[in-house]
């Protein structure tokens, strides 16, 4: 397996990889996002308890979970490319940063939105709020500090210790939130309870968590073939690349 | 403990007395912040009691992280942090003298005037004691994440705000276990569980901060 | 469709100003970080032109210096005008 990822390591060959699998990974994200919404928007049955507030759900879980998942895979970036010394795995890990970042915002957003109707407030320092509040603002701490660093090869190392560190601890900042919001919260939440889902609200919320999911891996694959060039602007292939990209639009005309 | 340590523990702590003054500034800032909150929020001694525990903590990591900067700073500017790393003694255990005879300097102070706050805002003894604990346990713990950052950011020109922003989320978890452990003591409740905890991240930050740190600084130091 | 109507879909239950707040808000963020993207990608590809142009005229303006290094040599061997084609290679060398 290693010699097979191993030209992947290569910064030609990955933007290449990007460049071939953003078409495919665009148009199922396209399919399956508007899909999975809008099924969950027109098709999926009202909740008896909450009414058709409830569908704010098709956005909001989909991308609370994966702005947990969008910081492990952050951190494994990180991780391999500290202990192996893989230039690629920082661009991937900074490429993942800002898609994170604002995932995380729709997620504290939606949430608030969400709240309104149904706490009375846009904002309770519910647990899973407020563990998604903080997990902003680690996000913000991993981009703000490689964004000081004038050497990005040194930034890529800073900002990856970061991302390992905020790892170790968020499970810690996540359950300690938890237990002090069970501390705290008086009746004031009428908790929902978990009752399990009924099938035909949950397809729908499984194929807009795929869809998301796609969504972030196709502007991931841009991003990254932004950070890519972004570090080697210098280097021939780039030069080469660029110069025909232009013949070919030049052809198009 | 082995000579270049012993010798490296004593001169920083020589050098934090030459620089009394510097030192003396986070505890007056701490000082300051606390007196602030009784003039905002109002004099009445039980609303001071219930937020007293959370404003001494709030205030103690905001010090903290003023003073925090002074780790390696000094250390990076004029050379010897260079020297440190190229020499023979691990760089781990270089890192956690420093960030002892960091806590030594400038954090123990703060503790020392903990006291006068507790009577600024109406702690009962029973609070003030667990208070110590927690802060006698949770400083050091302060001290040994806030190294990593500061081992990050000593290259960059204007680390301070970054380096508050990196590391206010990672302290939110102390403030969560030493604040509570000091509102069950208030209300005679037990409050070893919190204190477990928070030795428990001692710990276990003991055991993996100092390679963080050496880490950091070797990338800081390129 | 479980609505009635294209009214009761936007109205929601009453709940419509939440569910299209919600949506419209992440749906723009993610637009947002699109464009930004291929904002940046855009200005990549014209930094790397602008570089490569640069290039190309450091080149040119080299192999004219060079030319003009030949003439004022011939010149100085042939007539006495030195001085005003070494102002010219002067002014070559700063653009």
């Amino acid at each position: 397996m290693w010699k097979w990822l191993h030209p992947y390591a290569k910064t030609e060959r990955a933007y290449q990889l990007c460049q071939t699998l953003f078409p495919w990974f665009a148009l199922s994200a396209l399919v399956s996002f508007s899909g999975g919404l809008m099924w969950g928007l027109a098709f999926a049955p009202t909740d008896y308890q909450q009414g058709d507030s409830f569908r704010i759900i098709y956005i909001h879980v989909p991308s609370a979970i994966l702005s947990m998942s969008a910081y492990a895979a952050m951190a494994i970036a990180a991780f391999i490319g500290l202990v192996w010394q893989v230039r690629t795995t920082f661009m991937a890990m900074m490429a993942l940063a800002p898609i994170g970042a604002t995932i995380t915002f729709i997620a504290l957003f939606t949430g608030a939105a969400w709240g309104k109707p149904m706490w009375g407030t846009w904002w309770v320092w519910d647990a899973r709020l407020t563990s998604e509040l903080i997990l902003l603002f680690l996000y913000l701490g991993v981009i703000s500090l490689y964004k000081s660093f004038e050497d990005k090869q040194q930034a890529g190392k800073a900002a990856g210790v970061m991302a390992l560190v905020g790892v170790v601890n968020l499970p810690v900042i996540h359950y300690s939130v938890e237990w002090w919001n069970t501390l705290h919260q008086g009746a004031t939440i009428t908790k929902f309870g978990k009752p399990s889902i009924a099938p035909e609200m949950l397809w729908p919320l499984l194929l807009s968590l795929l869809g998301l999911a796609l969504v972030m891996a196709a502007i991931f694959l841009l991003r990254m073939q932004n950070e890519i060039l972004r570090r080697e602007i210098h280097r021939p292939w780039v030069v080469a690349l660029v110069n025909g990209q232009i013949d070919k639009t030049a052809g198009q005309k | 403990m082995n000579g270049p340590l012993r010798a490296l523990l004593k001169r920083d702590l020589a050098l934090a007395y030459r620089q009394r003054a510097e030192l003396m500034q986070p505890m007056m800032f701490f000082l300051l912040v606390i007196s602030l909150f009784p003039l905002g929020i109002g004099p009445s001694p039980d609303t001071l009691q219930k937020v007293g525990p959370g404003v001494i903590w709030v205030a103690a990591i905001l010090a903290s992280l003023l003073g925090m900067e002074r780790l390696f700073r000094d250390d990076y500017q004029d050379g010897s942090l260079e020297q440190l790393i190229l020499s023979s003694t691990p760089l781990p255990l270089v890192a956690l003298v420093k960030v002892f005879s960091h806590w030594l300097s400038s954090i123990l102070p703060l503790l020392v005037l903990s006291p006068l706050l507790a009577l600024f805002l109406n702690l009962s003894l029973e609070m003030y004691w667990t208070l110590l604990q927690t802060l006698l346990l949770g400083t050091p713990l302060l001290s040994l994440v806030g190294a990593i950052a500061v081992g990050l950011t000593v290259g960059l020109n204007r680390g301070g705000v970054l380096l508050a922003l990196l590391l206010l989320p990672m302290f939110i978890p102390l403030l969560i276990f030493a604040t509570s452990a000091v509102e069950a003591a208030s209300m005679q409740l037990q409050y070893h569980a919190q204190l477990a905890f928070i030795g428990a991240m001692l710990l276990f930050s003991l055991a993996l901060a100092p390679f963080a740190i050496a880490y950091a600084l070797r990338v800081s130091q390129n | 469709m479980h609505f009635d109507s294209w009214q009761a879909f936007w109205e929601m239950g009453d709940y419509g100003l939440f569910v299209w707040l919600a949506f419209g808000v992440s749906l723009l963020a993610l637009l947002v970080l699109c464009i930004d993207t291929l904002l940046a990608k855009r200005g990549l590809f014209a930094k790397v032109q602008s570089e490569v142009a640069r290039k190309q005229r450091i080149q040119q303006a080299q192999i004219a210096q060079k030319a003009s290094q030949k003439a004022a040599q011939q010149s100085a061997q042939q007539s006495a005008s030195q001085r005003s084609t070494d102002m010219e290679v002067e002014r070559v060398n700063e653009s």
